[in-house]
């Protein structure tokens, strides 16, 4: 027989297995319903940060990832193991996210209308007053930046790269829930990361 | 076979597509082949080095709270309702009701004393019975249940049903001074008319 390598043992006692969401799924689905608070511990810190990135709130993220897992809770009986529950929970989080910035748009479109001005919905769309969550200047000149050149791309690029650095989803992740082919998925990201790189240049060479 | 090398443009791609786990063995060995004769990839790559550890370190963290909150504020869910463990513990509990029921009544009676292992089966039937047409009657929410309760009332005597009947004449007859009596408003443009 041949000896276990150094560190395996160890290793193995360590690296318990955990349950699939697809197991934690259909355990709660069989009557363990505190096992949820499993699943929100698994995706609250990339659900959180995803929506932070896409409405610049961390009180509006967090209430919308609320509201999230309150939908997928409701519909749990409808989830199909098929499919990666990631991809159904971003997919859930990604129309909320877009049906709050349309309420946004036109909130701001009525308000526009009673003679605000004429801003420009793009810059308007994502505007909060919300504090960074860097505490000195370097670092809150380097959190803001990042948002503006988040906000400065492409909405189909914004969007990948939110999902994939934020959302921490894959690329298969990333297709699937876009509904796009690999490929693309790829070479947005790649472009959207050059984009963001041009932008945050200053920041790079430091 | 001389297999053909990519060019400097997909390499360029290669080097965004490597942290992600994205290339397969092959491609990383001719990945690190090319940086090592490409100062310009070499810079690409430490550029988007740091560009992704600037937005891992741009995370928000989570209130430590917001997992209780989401768990306390959970809606209830349709699905619930047809968990068998939801089941399993509602009929565990009126199971134990039900015979704790029927043996309390079953130990009180004196005549079923003797027999008290049959009356205590049959007060549980009859429980169980109960239980049933009563729940059943709810889940519909039924007319049938308010026939059932009034034919209950009513079916005792004659007198019974002579007091509902004053009953629901009076409820009329307050029903009709209320929708018939005469507004203020109304009266003063009456006597306007008039004049």
């Amino acid at each position: 027989m041949q000896p276990l390598p150094v560190g395996h043992v160890e290793k193995m006692t360590k690296e318990m297995p955990q349950p699939t969401d697809a197991d934690l799924v259909a355990a709660i689905l069989k009557g363990e319903q505190g096992l949820f608070s499993d699943l929100v511990k698994r995706y609250q810190g990339r659900l959180v940060n995803y929506l932070y990135r896409l409405l610049r709130s961390t009180q509006e993220a967090e209430d919308l990832a609320q509201e999230v897992f309150f939908k997928v809770y409701r519909a749990l009986d409808r989830y199909d193991p098929k499919y990666k529950f990631s991809t159904w929970l971003f997919r859930v989080a990604q129309n909320a996210a877009i049906d709050k910035i349309r309420k946004r748009r036109l909130l701001l479109v009525s308000m526009d209308r009673q003679g605000s001005g004429g801003e420009d919905l793009g810059t308007w769309e994502f505007a909060s007053s919300d504090p960074s969550p860097y505490g000195d200047l370097r670092n809150r000149e380097r959190g803001e930046a990042i948002q503006v050149a988040i906000d400065g791309l492409p909405w189909d690029y914004r969007e990948l790269i939110v999902l994939r650095h934020f959302g921490e989803l894959s690329y298969d992740e990333i297709a699937k829930l876009k509904d796009m082919p690999l490929g693309t998925v790829k070479n947005k990201l790649f472009r959207g990361r050059q984009m963001m790189k041009e932008k945050l240049q200053d920041f790079l060479t430091d | 076979m001389n297999m053909k090398q990519p060019d400097h443009t997909k390499y360029r791609e290669w080097l965004y597509l490597e942290p992600d786990g994205e290339l397969n063995a092959g491609e990383r060995s001719s990945l690190r082949q090319h940086l090592s004769g490409c100062s310009a990839c070499r810079e690409e790559r430490q550029e988007l080095a740091s560009l992704t550890e600037m937005l891992d370190q741009s995370r928000v963290p989570v209130r430590d709270a917001f997992r209780q909150e989401v768990m306390a504020g959970l809606p209830a869910a349709g699905w619930e309702t047809r968990s068998p463990r939801t089941w399993l513990a509602a009929s565990v509990v009126v199971l134990l009701l039900s015979i704790g029921s029927a043996l309390l009544i079953g130990g009180a009676s004196d005549e079923l004393l003797s027999a008290a292992p049959i009356a205590a089966a049959a007060a549980v039937w009859e429980l169980l019975s109960s239980s049933a047409l009563a729940g059943a009657g709810l889940l519909a929410a039924s007319w049938k249940g308010l026939g059932i309760a009034f034919q209950d009332v009513l079916g005792h005597s004659v007198w019974n049903i002579v007091a509902l009947g004053a009953l629901v004449a009076c409820l009329d007859l307050l029903l009709f001074r209320l929708l018939f009596r005469r507004r203020p408003v109304e009266a003063k443009s009456d006597d306007r008319s008039e004049s």
